[in-house]
Order: C-alpha cells, then structure tokens, then sequence
C-alpha cells in the first residue's frame, strides 16, 4: 500500500479495513440516493462499487444530489466516477450508462454481494426488488421508500424482511408540495450505506 | 386463498407493492394463482416514489 492509501485508511481497524476493501457493492441509481450512498462508501473504503444510471445531470438535482455546477449536462455516472476518484482514489469503481432493467441487471450487479436500491419510480424499485430477490434470492437488497420533505427524523427507520431491507419512512412521497431534500435523503442514502457495513461486517464475524 | 383475494379483502389498493409469502416473494404474475397456505406470514410492501 503506498504512504498515501495508508494514511487514508489509518482510522480505520485494520481487521474492518481488509473486509471492506474486498467487498463488492452495487447501487442501481446515481441520484439523490446513489450519489450519497456512493460518497459514504467510498469514503468508508468498500473496495468496489458497481453503480448503473442513464440519467443526465440537471440543475435542480444539486439540491440533494452530490454533483457540482460544472457538471450539469453531463452523464451521472460519469461525472459520480470523477467525484469519486477525487474522494478515494484507491477503490475501484465500474460505472454503467444504461437503464437497469430485468434482462440485464443480473449481469452487471453479478458481482455485487449487496446491492442497494436507489431508484426514484416506485415502478422501478419493485421490478429491481422483484428481479433481485429472484434471481440472487440470497444476496441482500436494500432498497427506500418514504423520504421526501423535510423533519421528523424520529419516523425514519430499517425494516427486515427477509433479504429485503427497506429504509425511509415508508409514507412520504415524493410529489407536488412535497419536495425531495437535501437532508432528509441524505439520511436515508446513509442508512442504506450503514447499513451495507453492518451487512458485510456481521457477515464476515459470524463466519469466524 | 389466493394473493388476489387477500388486497381486495384488506382494501389493499396501493398499486406499487411487493409481497412476501412466508419471507419468499411472490411476483405480480402470481397474484391470481398463487394460494396462501393458512398461518402464513403475508408482507406487503409499499414502494413509495423518491430517491
């Protein structure tokens, strides 16, 4: 590991640190979800991360998305990959420009051993929930629902249902008066995130 | 009693759900023809749009 990377990593409990840094992660989605849990991610050192979205960058999405002025008009993922790399160089990153769908999400998450919903149509999170659990029925998914608007942090909350995980509040939509916002989703994307950890951690501890 | 039966019965009327019989999913298709076996555990998930 060169000084950098170590330096990077130096907070982390070396034992932690190996398992994350072998772990494989997806996120369908780089939006206001996506990009936040992408950020948290990284930052926390998961080795790899597979993050798939179609979408372009428009000005109204930086009121929760983690994108910058200068790269409005630009692919998601192209422009989540620069920001990641500048945030930790040292993982490795697979981006797909494409609309996840139920031919080909099994080819590009295969190597995903969690994958995290981060989807804004609800039509979109139950045919990626409803293809997942089908097709890798033991592989946690962890998907949102409810997180609009702002406050009431006390009704976000997990919920396990066998390996699907639901985080959010699972009542607020988002819809006309009801916004989307910065803080609120950022919570939910970083409950997913924690949540990922918890998954991949207690996974390896119990193995031991 | 199947899937089916059971939203109409519950007033269930929300159209982005995802439903678990005793923790196995059972996909949309199956709605109709699927039979829930008595005491079983039935979740049904609203998905909720934003993200």
């Amino acid at each position: 590991m060169e000084e950098l990377e170590k330096q990077f990593f130096s907070k982390h409990d070396p034992k932690i640190l190996s398992i994350l840094r072998n772990s494989v992660v997806g996120i369908a989605g780089a939006g206001g979800l996506g990009s936040n849990v992408a950020f948290s991610l990284a930052r926390a050192g998961i080795g790899t991360l597979i993050i798939a979205d179609f979408d372009k960058i428009e000005p109204s999405n930086l009121n929760r998305h983690q994108y910058f002025i200068e790269q409005i008009g630009r692919s998601k993922v192209e422009a989540l990959l620069e920001n990641l790399r500048k945030i930790n160089p040292f993982s490795k990153y697979e981006i797909h420009n494409l609309e996840i769908n139920d031919d080909n999400i099994s080819e590009i998450f295969a190597d995903a051993e969690i994958l995290v919903e981060a989807f804004d149509m609800a039509e979109m999170k139950k045919m990626l929930i409803e293809s997942w659990v089908s097709q890798f029925p033991k592989r946690p998914i962890i998907a949102a629902s409810g997180l609009a608007g702002f406050g009431k942090n006390e009704k976000l909350h997990t919920r396990k249902i066998g390996t699907l995980y639901i985080c959010g509040d699972e009542d607020t939509e988002v819809e006309e008066g009801i916004s989307p916002m910065a803080p609120r989703v950022g919570i939910v994307a970083n409950m997913q995130a924690n949540l990922v950890l918890e998954l991949l951690l207690k996974t390896e501890s119990s193995n031991k | 009693m199947t899937i089916d039966r059971i939203l109409k019965i519950m007033n269930y009327t929300f159209k982005m759900i995802v439903v678990k019989v005793n923790d196995e999913l059972v996909k949309k298709e199956s709605y109709k023809t699927k039979v829930v076996p008595e005491n079983a555990e039935v979740q049904i998930i609203h998905l909720i749009a934003g993200g």
